[in-house]
């Protein structure tokens, strides 16, 4: 369980923006996926099955509360203050804004990819969509990313 | 080309055509976003995020049953459940019957149903390997754990806190 809770946590920040809210997801997440272990058939991976949990309730959140505006979080190293560092900083925190404007279901595909690493085939299983849909819906992101990203400048 | 074609290029892989890109002014400008994007993606994508202190403990304290006591799945005419202090119990018996261990200590927390989580202390003698010596101490109470209470101990932390030394 050690290994699986920053993972956990991290798809959770992602999808919300809010760290308060992502341990709260995080955590009701955890508990759930805990409890049902004595049900957890091995019919996919065990994070697959984990990583469904945390984005369902993501999406839940979402839903129940539309429009998330997120809170600061330190994305800068510390100990690095050069204009360079500070401006790559400040389109860091855009970036992460662009992602939390995505619709819920680009949103958790692009994040499950690009965050997390996993295949397609993966991503289909934890969304409970086809492959061809979770391309569909990375590339749509992406495109949308990209648009976002120059308003920025 | 294709601004999804592009975009393609830098995020997946897919093939470039480099003489087209070469000439095309529209195409390097694009490429250039795209690839300053990417990199931005990337570096958010290996920024350390770690789960707060104290996720996984709350966790554990809302999946232990009433009492601290582990719930066994399955029973036809009413529930059992163990206690997590007779799971230590065991568990320490366990750990202080392997040779080279003079004292244990446990702490158990409910995992679930029928599952348990052990935290292990040990004083041990000096002399035996403590990697192989945790290993024979995990090894034993998860046996006598199941054999005694039913529970399954799903995960054991071992710690070697001291050495006992010999009687002068």
């Amino acid at each position: 369980m050690r290994r699986h809770q920053d993972s956990t946590y991290r798809v959770a920040l992602r999808m919300l923006g809010s760290k308060v809210d992502a341990e709260d997801a995080a955590q009701e997440a955890l508990v759930q996926a805990w409890r049902g272990l004595a049900t957890f058939r091995g019919e996919s991976a065990f994070s697959t099955w984990l990583y469904r949990i945390v984005t369902n309730r993501c999406l839940n959140v979402r839903a129940a509360r539309g429009p998330l505006e997120p809170l600061p979080e330190v994305l800068v190293d510390r100990g690095s203050d050069t204009l360079d560092a500070l401006e790559r900083s400040e389109r860091l925190h855009a970036l992460v804004r662009g992602v939390l404007e995505l619709s819920a279901g680009q949103r958790a595909a692009l994040v499950l990819r690009e965050f997390e690493g996993l295949s397609y085939e993966e991503i289909a299983q934890v969304l409970g969509v086809t492959v061809p849909a979770v391309k569909g819906r990375i590339h749509r992101a992406r495109l949308a990313l990209l648009e976002a990203s120059s308003r920025w400048r | 080309m294709e601004l999804a074609a592009l975009v393609a290029q830098v995020a997946e892989g897919a093939p470039a055509d480099p003489a087209h890109q070469g000439e095309c002014p529209y195409c390097q400008a694009a490429l250039g976003r795209i690839r300053e994007l990417w990199s931005d993606v990337r570096a958010l994508a290996t920024f350390p995020v770690r789960a707060p202190r104290g996720l996984l403990d709350e966790v554990r304290a809302r999946v232990s049953g009433p009492a601290g006591a582990v719930t066994l799945p399955d029973v036809t005419r009413g529930n059992t459940q163990v206690s997590e202090g007779v799971l230590a119990g065991v568990a320490r018996e366990a750990a202080q019957a392997v040779p080279g261990v003079a004292f244990a200590s446990v702490l158990a927390h409910a995992a679930g149903p029928g599952s348990v989580v052990l935290r292990v202390r040990l004083v041990t003698a000096y002399g035996p390997s403590l990697p192989v010596l945790a290993a024979a101490v995990r090894e034993r109470i998860v046996t006598h754990v199941r054999r005694i209470t039913g529970v399954r101990v799903t995960e054991v932390d071992v710690s070697v806190d001291d050495l006992a030394t010999p009687a002068a």
